[in-house]
């Protein structure tokens, strides 16, 4: 009797137990699911995922492996598993794992690993190494694997236009890093051989300051025929005739200089705030603004100039602004009143051959260079445009401009009076004060 | 719900009349300070993660000294038979203890507020990834005093019960490390593990997984100490 009773109870309180154990799973589960509605307390959501690295690693069909190798028990190593868990919250094929070369060898041999830091992503049989644990390197590898390819974005040389290498802060090295960053591989292309090197994703033509030779005009004309993808930035202060490329495509590049008292920088009426996006483009896509310093005019045809082809003015001034011919000059009554159209996209398909096949040339406008050079480009929307635009001239369904997002500073100085009172304060007086306390406590009941 | 914050209330009072709970709060707090003190050596930003880190797994250590008594101790002193005579049920009794261990808890952190305040004073702290580190220790006491307490009404000496949760707050604690022993099952495991729901609340943020997995460790250990209570009716 007394066993059976024994074991009714035994019986009652696993059955209990489990039946609790079994909700509080399934509330985890619940909750697991839940992930991606974390409440980020860091300052500017340094922590929580771009909602472009979301819809990069929304893309991702297959299973994709991560692997960072970095020393156990490092700031870096936390730093990376907190940031690979948040990749493989928002997206349950995605499996990240942190190693530690020391305690696992065999695998970073395996996987040629040398240096502290490198990640190794796989997906589908293609690998990519990054040097940086960052949300920046992870979402663009990722971008680079599911992509399968890497567009070569061609910057062409030879007739003033800034250097993909140049630092200063009329180079173009950030809008290069931009490039590489979103995917693309970005090289250097003379044209003086009279045609586009044929490995070329995308060219850039960006801020060109003298004439194209003939035959390297004409390299440019055919390419563009040829289902070719331009990204144009050219500025008023240009000596190169570029309306022979964007002319056939519906888009006239008028040069000038655009003075917007409206909306500018700094009350630099040459230097326009352009927040005006008429058009549900995918260029302009997360743009809040752009600062285009010294910004030329453009026009768009309207209506589309020829079947198939598809012209739209991506960005343009404010109403109060106009385009001048001379900007110090006192009397500008022969200016051309805003809005002014200062980027335009250029879309053109159609069918041909046998069998048939789709063809398609893009071209993107911007009249002002300043807005891709390494002093500007990080403003408000530059770098956002500029690789939704690469990204639309590559054809990609995607867009990713992931920005860094460093934690704002807060310095700590800490003198040796400061680390005396932090002393005095938490290591003697609090515990010493305590201390007492249970000494007080103690005589009054031993009183008692 | 009375009835356990009755107990809860009665069981704080004990403590501020126990020289033994103000030696183990001065403990917690010299031990604390000097984690602070190293930390800020160190330190070239103003941010308190690093000592967070340090102050978890110091948690993992004053939990079984908070929890061993509650009703290992009343259970030996017979304490607890008077309690559970009374018209309570063991769920109310173990809710209420529970209730004044983690009050007691939440009185240690709170004086350790004074190290944001210091460093408030000398430079400017970022108040998010504070709060949130202050919201993750919180729960991985409540999860650990949880496991304490039924360590307690396990353990029939208050030492067995200490030794017990220690032993079980280690195992959770180092789940993840040996989740790699574990194939298949490394997820579930490295889930399971107590440090790993520990580091979002560090860098600030607040994940639902991680705030419901230490309140259901907390809620079960809960039910199970309760419904070991409930064995000495059967045994």
């Amino acid at each position: 009797m007394r066993a059976a009773r024994r074991l009714a109870g035994f019986s009652n309180t696993a059955a209990a137990i489990v039946v609790v154990v079994a909700l509080a799973g399934g509330a985890n589960v619940l909750a697991y699911r839940a992930g991606s509605s974390a409440i980020d307390l860091t300052e500017g959501n340094r922590l929580t995922l771009t909602s472009e690295t979301r819809r990069v690693l929304g893309t991702v069909r297959h299973r994709l492996e991560i692997d960072a190798f970095l020393g156990a028990g490092t700031s870096g190593e936390r730093d990376a598993r907190a940031l690979l868990g948040r990749f493989a919250d928002a997206n349950r094929r995605i499996h990240a794992d942190v190693i530690d070369p020391d305690a696992e060898p065999g695998k970073a041999r395996r996987l040629g690993i040398t240096n502290y830091g490198t990640a190794v992503l796989r997906y589908q049989g293609r690998r990519v190494d990054i040097a940086a644990v960052s949300e920046i390197e992870v979402a663009s590898a990722v971008l680079r694997l599911v992509r399968g390819r890497t567009p070569v974005a061609c910057f062409v040389t030879g007739h003033g236009e800034a250097a993909i290498g140049e630092e200063g802060p009329s180079g173009l090295s950030r809008l290069a890093a931009l490039a590489t960053r979103n995917g693309f591989a970005p090289k250097p292309v003379s044209l003086a051989g009279g045609a586009v090197d044929p490995s070329c994703g995308v060219v850039v033509v960006a801020g060109p300051r003298v004439p194209f030779p003939d035959g390297e005009r004409d390299a440019v004309i055919r390419y563009l025929k040829a289902d070719g993808k331009v990204l144009l930035l050219v500025d008023g202060l240009t000596t190169t005739d570029v309306n022979p490329f964007t002319k056939p495509w519906g888009v006239d590049f008028l040069g000038g200089v655009v003075v917007d008292a409206g909306s500018n920088l700094n009350n630099d009426a040459t230097t326009p705030i352009i927040g005006d996006f008429p058009t549900a483009n995918q260029v302009v896509d997360g743009v809040p603004s752009l600062l285009v310093p010294a910004a030329a005019g453009l026009r768009v045809a309207t209506p589309d100039p020829r079947p198939g082809l598809f012209v739209n003015t991506l960005a343009r001034t404010s109403a109060h602004s106009l385009l001048s011919v001379d900007p110090e000059a006192a009397d500008q009554s022969g200016s051309l009143p805003g809005p002014i159209v200062v980027a335009a996209g250029a879309d053109f398909s159609g069918v041909r051959g046998s069998p048939p096949v789709i063809h398609r040339t893009r071209l993107l406008v911007v009249a002002g260079v300043g807005l891709a050079h390494n002093a500007f480009i990080d403003n408000l929307g530059n770098a956002t445009f500029l690789a939704n635009g690469l990204s639309w001239l590559a054809q990609d369904e995607l867009l990713l401009t992931i920005g860094s997002r460093p934690p704002g500073s807060r310095p700590l100085t800490v003198s040796t009076t400061r680390r005396n009172q932090a002393v005095a304060v938490t290591v003697v007086g609090m515990p010493g004060a305590l201390l007492a306390a249970a000494l007080a406590v103690f005589l009054l009941r031993r009183r008692r | 719900m009375s009835a356990s914050l009755t107990i809860a209330w009665r069981e704080l009072r004990s403590y501020a009349t126990s020289p033994f709970a103000y030696v183990v709060a001065a403990l917690y707090l010299a031990i604390s300070g000097i984690f602070f003190v190293n930390d800020l050596s160190g330190l070239l930003q103003a941010r308190l993660d690093g000592w967070m880190r340090d102050a978890a797994t110091l948690t993992l250590f004053i939990a079984p000294l908070l929890s061993m008594r509650t009703i290992a101790e009343e259970r030996r002193s017979g304490g607890l038979e008077v309690l559970l005579s009374a018209p309570v049920t063991d769920l109310a009794v173990v809710v209420g203890k529970y209730l004044g261990l983690l009050g007691f808890y939440t009185l240690l952190l709170v004086a350790t507020l004074a190290y944001p305040f210091l460093l408030a004073r000398w430079a400017d702290p970022a108040l998010g990834p504070l709060l949130s580190g202050y919201l993750g220790l919180e729960l991985l006491g409540a999860a650990s005093l949880g496991l304490g307490l039924l360590s307690s009404a396990l353990g029939r000496q208050q030492l067995v019960a200490a030794v017990l949760a220690l032993v079980s707050l280690l195992v959770f604690w180092q789940l993840d490390a040996l989740a790699g022993l574990f194939g298949g099952e490394q997820r579930v495991l490295t889930y399971l593990a107590t440090s790993v729901h520990i580091e979002p609340f560090l860098g600030g943020v607040i994940r639902p997984q991680d705030v419901v997995f230490y309140a259901s460790v907390a809620v079960v250990a809960q039910f199970a100490a309760a419904r070991v209570l409930a064995s000495r009716r059967w045994l």
